[in-house]
């Protein structure tokens, strides 16, 4: 049984407004890391001039994924600045020349569907697509498999409360989006695709709709409008019925969200490496909450500052307000893996009271361990180890429903840490 | 200011729970006060003052368990608890009322007091050596009062309307006659009389209508593990009904019976109490069928208090549970 919880929604606040763009910055910042690894070669030296799109460093090791310049310019400066997860990595200053210029690259002359399996896997890797909901993996791994891939699932469930960034891609782009999901068929041999999406969105649904008629081998599937219904494991779980270990690709299942899909497009289609983005920007912290399509670099606070603030005190969340993080620092940047930033006039006020047993902690967490008996043995190694607690996700799910406000994720994640 | 995250909660919070269950208690406190009370003013058996008292005893009770928690908290846990957040948050004074909605009217003021003072106590040390609430206040209240009620020959459970009519309580009656349609369940009136507790019992948990309407209202709000009372009923019932037939008892025999004894109450009440009772939902089935078997085994080992006995072993063996099905917790 799948279980979950229906969160609040904020998503109106951002959902219906017009698509902004940020893409004049003085400066980006882009980056030294893919996924969650900093080994990165830098192919670029200070004073060195980049076009749009040029590899400014690349991934060591097996993935050589390149990092991507989001501008053409010069190379100024190396620095450091706060990545997505909290933390500060080093990045490549690249003045902007606002003349948007990119290198000449052959002019690709085919349909997205005629590409090989091989040219296929180099294009989206040589144009560094990365997943851009979850931990930011190369995607030409999950297609770069010898097991046949039966069923591509294209995860359009937005499980957040407050993102849309996913909802208005499909509104603009949904015939590119379902074209590319038809070339990935055919080019990967796949037998057929999936689009999950939430069972009560039903403007999506008209959407998807009215484009699907030609498409035979794509479905759309419903699934509940619960949290963390977006988890992949739980996605195919439901889809399907089918249980993994590790990776979906055990059982020939992909899944791929929205962003992700569109950024194969436009690797396929115009040789387009990925270094921009939707970014929902919502809260109370801001004048005009709504969708900004930005390049991979820019400071976050130079777009809250151009759509402008309520109070000069903002606190400002990266991603969803299950798994987000706080960021303090004002020198966070756009990254690929941001779908939303939420900026708040103030942090919600939680007092921790007793347990009081009540097990909903227990009850809702999706990977069935007991976070409130695990809080009760965290000096007690051997007893922690029975809990399993390494299975768990961080999901937030048992901090969100416990009537106590205990913060059972952070209890959790130190226990394991130790 | 929380910078953890998540950055929203459920609405759910441990104070709108507690809230809940006062606000479920609400008609069973009135009932209590109608029936003990405003009747006998009505009726010339007492007047205006006297029928005030069933307020009086939940007051005490109430009083008795809120500032003996409070007290000992502040005498021994100062260092580690915020009083004044303790006091807003604690509900102590809710066991207190519960706990006087299932004594009989006439037991003695001191011996309510005695009764919360070493529950609490008690309760307050063991879940300083454990860590665990070990067992339910209002179980073992009840027992300490019903031992006194042995020594002290037994306090009735009949407001003074009543005692003009009966010269006992139907569990007494059973107790006393075995079970006898006629001779035990007849003269306090059929079935719809027990429902909507019309008979003589505990201050204010005899109206089985009222505990389920309350019981409805704690589900609603999503503030009971209902699972608990449910799998209780289910095995009292079947107990009870395989005990009829194989003593050629009548159908009503095991709706009699739970109807009497303050069963259904302390099903919600107690026997839920998220403090005391397991986390699973398999650790709650199991942990109700447990009490209804042993509530069946002590009505006839010790049928005063059956239902308490009961639910104080199990609350023993809640660690245990917990332990075991949190395994199948799948
Ligand atoms: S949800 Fe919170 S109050 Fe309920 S059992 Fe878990 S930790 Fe305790
Ligand atoms: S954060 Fe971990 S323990 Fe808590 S609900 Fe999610 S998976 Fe379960």
């Amino acid at each position: 049984m799948i279980r979950g919880v229906k969160l609040p929604k904020f998503k109106s606040i951002s959902k219906n407004k017009r698509i902004g763009f940020y893409n004049k910055p003085k400066f980006v910042y882009i980056p030294l890391i893919s996924g969650n690894d900093e080994d990165i070669t830098i192919t670029v030296k200070k004073g060195d001039y980049v076009y749009k799109g040029s590899v400014i460093g690349r991934r060591k090791g097996n993935f050589k994924i390149p990092i991507n310049s989001s501008v053409s310019g010069t190379v100024v400066d190396y620095t450091q600045k706060v990545y997505s997860n909290g933390k500060k990595v080093k990045c490549v200053v690249i003045e902007n020349d606002f003349k948007e210029k990119e290198e000449i690259k052959p002019v690709i002359n085919k349909k997205i569907s005629k590409y090989t399996k091989q040219e296929f896997i180099k294009t989206i890797k040589d144009c560094g697509v990365v997943g851009m909901s979850g931990n930011g993996d190369p995607t030409y791994l999950k297609y770069n498999t010898e097991n046949k891939i039966n069923t591509l699932i294209v995860n359009c469930t937005e499980c957040s409360a407050y993102a849309t960034s996913d909802y208005v891609l499909l509104v603009e782009k949904c015939e590119e989006i379902l074209e590319t999901v038809d070339a990935l068929l055919e080019i990967n041999e796949i037998d057929k695709a999936i689009i999950a999406v939430k069972k009560n969105d039903t403007e999506l649904l008209n959407i998807l709709n009215s484009f699907i008629g030609t498409y035979l081998k794509i479905k759309i599937v419903t699934v509940p409008d619960i949290y963390p219904i977006g988890w992949e494991k739980y996605l195919v779980k439901y889809v399907l019925g089918i249980n993994y270990n590790v990776s979906s690709i055990e059982k020939g299942v992909v899944v791929n969200n929205v962003s992700t899909i569109y950024s194969i497009y436009e690797a396929l289609k115009y040789n387009k490496p990925l270094c921009e983005r939707i970014i929902t920007f919502t809260g109370d912290g801001i004048k005009k909450p709504q969708n900004v399509y930005v390049k991979v670099g820019t400071p976050i606070m130079e777009i809250i500052n151009k759509i402008g603030k309520t109070s000069n005190d903002i606190k400002i969340i990266v991603g969803e307000p299950m798994m987000g993080k706080y960021i303090e620092s004002e020198d966070i940047i756009a990254t690929t893996d941001i779908s939303c930033v939420i900026i708040l006039k103030q942090l919600p006020q939680y007092d921790e009271t007793e347990c009081i047993r009540c097990g909903k902690c227990t009850k809702y967490c999706p990977v069935k361990i007991s976070p409130v008996l695990i809080k009760d043995s965290k000096n007690n190694k051997e007893k922690l180890n029975k809990l399993n607690v390494d299975k768990c996700i961080n999901c937030g799910l048992c901090s969100y429903i416990c009537p106590a406000r205990i913060d059972l994720r952070s209890i959790i994640e130190k226990v394991r840490d130790n | 200011m929380n910078t953890n995250g998540p950055f929203i909660h459920t609405e759910n919070t441990s104070f709108k729970i507690m809230k809940n269950i006062f606000i479920a208690l609400i008609p069973l406190i009135l009932f209590a006060i109608y029936k003990n009370g405003l009747v006998l003013f009505f009726k010339g058996k007492v007047d205006f003052i006297t029928s005030l008292y069933p307020i009086f005893i939940i007051f005490i009770c109430s009083l008795c368990t809120f500032i003996f928690d409070t007290l000992y908290t502040m005498l021994f846990c100062k260092d580690k608890v915020d009083i004044k957040k303790y006091i807003k948050t604690s509900f102590s004074f809710l066991p207190g009322i519960i706990l006087s909605l299932v004594i009989p009217i006439n037991t003695p003021i001191l011996i309510i007091i005695l009764s919360c003072l070493i529950s609490t106590v008690l309760e307050k040390i063991f879940f300083k050596v454990s860590n665990n609430h070990i067992f339910n206040t209002v179980a073992l209240s009840f027992i300490i009062i019903s031992i006194f009620s042995i020594i002290n020959g037994g306090y009735s459970y009949l407001n003074q309307f009543e005692s003009t009519k009966f010269n006992n309580s139907p569990l007494q009656s059973e107790i006393q006659l075995n079970y006898n349609y006629d001779l035990v369940v007849k003269p306090y009136g059929d079935l719809k009389q027990y429902f909507v507790g019309n008979v003589p019992g505990g201050i204010g948990e005899v109206s089985i209508l009222f505990c389920i309407i309350s019981f409805i209202y704690l589900i609603v709000q999503k503030s009971v593990k209902y699972l608990i009372p449910i799998s209780s009923f289910v095995t009292f019932l079947i107990g009870f009904t395989l005990i009829g037939i194989f003593n050629n008892y009548d159908i009503y025999f095991s709706i009699f019976n739970l109807f009497i004894g303050s069963i259904v109450f302390s099903l919600i009440f107690i026997s839920s109490s998220s403090f005391t009772s397991p986390i699973t939902n398999l650790g709650q089935i199991v942990y109700g069928i447990l009490i209804g078997i042993l509530t069946i085994v002590f009505r006839f080992v010790l049928p005063f208090a059956d239902i308490f006995m009961a639910i104080f072993i199990s609350n023993l063996l809640v660690p245990l549970i917990d332990n075991i099905c949190v395994k199948f917790n799948k």
